[in-house]
């Protein structure tokens, strides 16, 4: 699975810490999802798609291999 | 309207509300500290050859209590990405702990020999205590490495 997190929350402006602090989880979770070394919860990705104003399907994309 | 909870769900709850059970995290520090000490205090009390039976006792209680305080103790800031760290720790010390117990006899008894004819004198003492203690002291290893592995 790969991710725009990083991206997207370069568009918004906003450091690890501060996006770790709206949806209320650690600086090293954030950048452990943005490493794709953690896929996040149903509920923390809805969090982080309001947070960054995108929609799920934005922020997280299935790779081939995870159809598999 | 009240409605009836099944056995089931009401079990799922209890269950639930227990593996999310942790101490605060102002313990961790103290619970460190009574641990060490507990370990200082039974090595002193084994050199100098004082086997109280009750000293022991309170000593080794004291101390699983210690490392217990330190393995259920919160971190700074909990999330699920720690809870999902917590049960990958949990896996890896009962991998651990499957060949601690099963493995521990042979090698102890191995190692022996090769010291001493007597066996059963050097041979490790698989008690509680032992266990506990490696059971929380794998885990504890296993999270903090998972951590940093996350960092």
């Amino acid at each position: 699975m790969t991710n725009t997190v990083r991206i997207q929350r370069a568009i918004k402006e906003l450091t690890q810490e501060d996006l770790a602090r709206a949806i209320g989880v650690s600086r090293q979770t954030i950048n452990s999802i943005e490493k794709s070394r953690y896929i996040p919860s149903t509920l923390l990705a809805l969090k982080l798609s309001e947070t960054l104003e995108v929609t799920v399907h934005d922020l997280f994309q299935l790779e081939k291999s995870d159809l598999k | 309207m009240r409605t009836k909870k099944s056995v089931l769900e009401c079990e799922s709850e209890t269950v639930d509300k227990w593996s999310r059970f942790k101490l605060p995290n102002k313990l961790k520090p103290i619970g460190w500290i009574i641990a060490i000490t507990s370990f200082i205090a039974f090595l002193f009390t084994r050199n100098a050859g004082l086997d109280n039976f009750l000293w022991l006792f309170l000593i080794k209680n004291i101390g699983v209590l210690g490392l217990a305080m330190v393995t259920l103790s919160k971190e700074k800031i909990e999330d699920e990405m720690l809870n999902s760290l917590r049960g990958k720790a949990m896996l890896f010390t009962l991998f651990c702990i499957i060949f601690f117990i099963i493995l521990t006899p042979f090698i102890t008894v191995l190692l022996s020999g090769l010291i001493t004819d007597d066996f059963r004198s050097t041979a490790f003492e698989l008690s509680q205590y032992n266990t506990l203690s490696c059971v929380m002291l794998m885990y504890i290893l296993g999270f903090e490495t998972m951590k940093r592995l996350y960092k």
